[in-house]
């Protein structure tokens, strides 16, 4: 069992998701991937995320519900939202991480999950 | 149509004056000069009929046949009236009295012959002419006898009392004509009144005909742009909002008949309780015997004060589905200026809504899908510029900045045209707040500051040095200031300045940005905010951009109750101001009414 912290990233462009990987794992962070929230929902009974990153626009459950149910079952994990679409259409979360992002952006996040 | 009637009509008034008011003198001579003629034949054939003395009779036939001669001249010459032809009948009394006594004196067969011209004479109007009679007889009947003295004291007698008799028969007919001359009068002014009248009369129906035709006219046209208005409902009501009149699109849009809305209906039960609480304004009037619910009431009295009445709202039409609207209300008024009711006017703005829906769509989808590899291109630019497990060479990250730079220019790009979009559609988020607009401008100047540095611009600032505190959104104003300062300093030529100023008053806070640049042609300052619009320098400079800024700016700024100004002089430059209020929206908006209604 790692000691490191589990960042959940729920995100349909491969793109996208590889690039948080990459600086996540960085950061010193385990990472799994969602392409989709319901998938994302499969994989929670199984995993405790410290810091969940997520799209709003995904095929299937968007992204905002899928923050709300997060935010209910988890509400120790802290919640990102990372989207093309305006902070302004953002719901409720600890952060937002608009796209596009930096990494100082994403490293500025990761600094606040607790270790 | 009144032209003939009113030249035919004076003529046969002429013919009727002039054979009983104007007989001419001839016509009037023809009874004096035929008795004496057939006088003179009675003598000459009858016997123991003779002229004695001879010379009187044939005096008298002379002076007879004297005003004859003048009758027929003054005929001839249409001499109708005065005193000449009064001459005609003195002659006649002074001859045929000289024709009485050459034919046997007072007991003369022919002595009433001299009554002619004393009626002629006697009708004349004027009393005088009774004496003229008076002394005309006398003289005529008693100058013989100063010739030839009668024998006996009845013979003077009579010669004296005849003249009497002429004069009291004269007087008579003097009377009865002037009575027949007054009737006359009264006839012709009556015949005039009834003429004029009559003409007056003619007159106001042609004028009716004429005004009920352009009515008819009038009514119809109307009657077809009534019933053709089938896209919009419109509704009359009078003053307390009870419905007048209900077009075809009422019937269409909210499915009542005209039968079932005119007089039976109230205007406020068209509007579902939903539509009400959008439209109510807020601070309305309450008057608990008002027949007309608040909401309305405001609207009234909005549409009493010419102010456009322009809301759009929801209703719901005859199926119970709602309905997006534009309700225009406006006030109803006769030729005087005096309150009938209020027009409704209600268009169906569902296809607008969906057009305006399936663009926000397209829009957001299209935007959607360029920021998506936008944003990949700018992370993995991130990425590879600052890994610091695999630092790059110099070049190469000289080169990945090109890179970087124009993705960013596409990415603003984008978020340019979908806040464009946005504004066409009127919902961009504004998230207002207490903020220090001196702050905000001095981060548009250090935003701007590498890119004036690169383009060799001075940047100078007049800012005051306390903070200014207004109610606005940091974001979008931020946006709107580095819109301005950032054209400012790509306009400017090298060596170039550009000034940003901020002063405040009372009321507003004015934010300039003044630059040395190129300058805008007077004519194309009107077309300045328009969407896509470059102007002729900005082009002929080749100096990039689409055309997006300016509309973006003034957007923002009239969302946050502000105006802008732009002065410019070609190859002099530019100056741009925002003006923002200070306490809440509207105070720059000039009605007095607004500064008092928002100021509360």
């Amino acid at each position: 069992m790692s000691a490191n912290p589990l960042a959940l990233v729920v995100e349909d462009s491969d793109d996208q998701a590889r690039l948080l990987r990459h600086y996540l794992e960085r950061d010193g962070f385990d990472v799994v991937v969602a392409a989709s929230a319901e998938e994302a929902l499969a994989l929670l009974p199984r995993v405790s995320p410290m810091l969940a990153i997520v799209d709003l626009l995904l095929p299937g459950m968007s992204g905002t519900e899928f923050a709300a149910r997060l935010r209910t079952d988890r509400p120790g994990c802290i919640l990102a939202i990372s989207s093309v679409l305006d902070v302004s259409r953002y719901p409720t979360a600890d952060d937002v991480l608009p796209k596009p992002f930096t990494g100082a952006q994403l490293h500025a996040l990761t600094a606040k999950v607790p270790r | 149509m009144s032209g003939p009637a009113s030249t035919a009509r004076p003529s046969m008034q002429e013919r009727w004056h002039g054979f009983f008011d104007n007989p001419s003198p001839l016509v009037k001579q023809v009874p004096s000069a035929a008795a004496l003629l057939i006088s003179v034949i009675l003598v000459l054939v009858v016997p123991g009929l003779e002229f004695r003395p001879l010379g009187d009779a044939v005096g008298g036939i002379a002076i007879v046949a004297a005003a004859t001669i003048l009758a027929l001249v003054l005929t001839v010459r249409s001499v109708d009236d005065g005193w000449p032809v009064l001459v005609i009948p003195m002659l006649d009394i002074i001859g045929l009295g000289l024709f009485r006594f050459g034919t046997g004196g007072p007991g003369s067969l022919f002595a009433g012959l001299v009554l002619l011209p004393v009626i002629w004479l006697a009708a004349a109007p004027g009393i005088r002419y009774v004496f003229l009679v008076l002394v005309l007889t006398s003289f005529s009947l008693l100058i013989p006898y100063i010739a030839h003295p009668p024998p006996d004291a009845t013979e003077w007698l009579r010669g004296a009392v005849s003249p009497v008799v002429f004069a009291m028969a004269a007087a008579i007919v003097n009377e009865l004509s002037r009575l027949q001359r007054v009737r006359t009068r009264l006839a012709e002014s009556l015949a005039t009144d009834r003429t004029e009248a009559l003409e007056r009369n003619i007159e106001v129906v042609d004028r009716l005909q004429k005004s009920e035709q352009r009515y008819r006219e009038l009514l119809g046209m109307f009657q077809s742009v009534w019933q053709a208005t089938t896209g919009q409902a419109v509704i009359g009501t009078d003053t307390q909002g009870v419905v007048m009149a209900w077009n075809p699109g009422a019937t269409t849009l909210l499915g009542r008949s005209e039968e079932e809305a005119v007089g039976k209906l109230h205007v406020d039960e068209i509007f579902p309780p939903s539509a009400r609480t959008e439209l109510t304004d807020g601070a309305a009037s309450v008057d608990s015997d008002d027949t007309v619910p608040p909401w309305l009431r405001a609207l009234f009295s909005l549409a009493d004060q010419d102010v456009a009445v322009d809301r759009d709202v929801h209703m719901v039409d005859g199926d119970g589905r709602p309905v997006p609207v534009r309700l225009t209300v406006t006030s109803r008024r006769d030729g005087d200026g005096a309150a009938l009711g209020y027009l409704f006017v209600i268009t169906d703005e569902t296809r607008t809504a969906e057009v305006s829906r399936m663009k926000d769509e397209f829009v957001g989808m299209i935007s959607h899908e360029l920021r998506t590899p936008l944003s990949s291109i700018l992370g993995y630019l991130d990425l590879l510029q600052n890994d610091p497990e695999h630092p790059l060479e110099e070049e190469q990250l000289q080169f990945l900045a090109v890179i970087e730079r124009n993705a960013k220019r596409l990415l603003r790009l984008v978020g340019d045209l979908l806040f464009t979009a946005q504004v066409e559609s009127g919902k961009f988020p504004v998230e207002p707040r207490d903020v220090d607009i001196v702050a905000i401008v001095a981060a548009a100047l250090e935003t701007a500051a590498p890119a004036a540095a690169a383009a060799g611009v001075e940047l100078a600032r007049e800012l005051p040095g306390a903070p200014v505190m207004l109610r606005a959104d940091p974001v979008r104003i931020g946006q709107a200031i580095d819109n301005l300062v950032s054209n400012a300093v790509k306009f400017t030529p090298r060596d170039g300045r550009v000034t940003v100023g901020l002063e405040t008053c009372d009321a507003a806070v004015r934010i300039t940005v003044r630059d040395s640049g190129i300058g805008i042609p007077k004519d194309e300052l009107g077309e300045l905010f328009t969407r896509f619009f470059r102007a002729s320098t900005a082009t002929r400079n080749a100096v990039p951009g689409v055309g997006l800024g300016l509309t973006i700016t003034r957007a923002i700024v009239t969302a946050h109750g502000g105006h802008m100004d732009v002065t410019s002089e070609e190859g002099v430059g530019t100056e741009f101001q925002i003006v923002l209020p200070r306490h809440g929206r509207a105070v720059v908006d000039e009605r007095p009414s607004a500064a008092a209604r928002d100021g509360g």
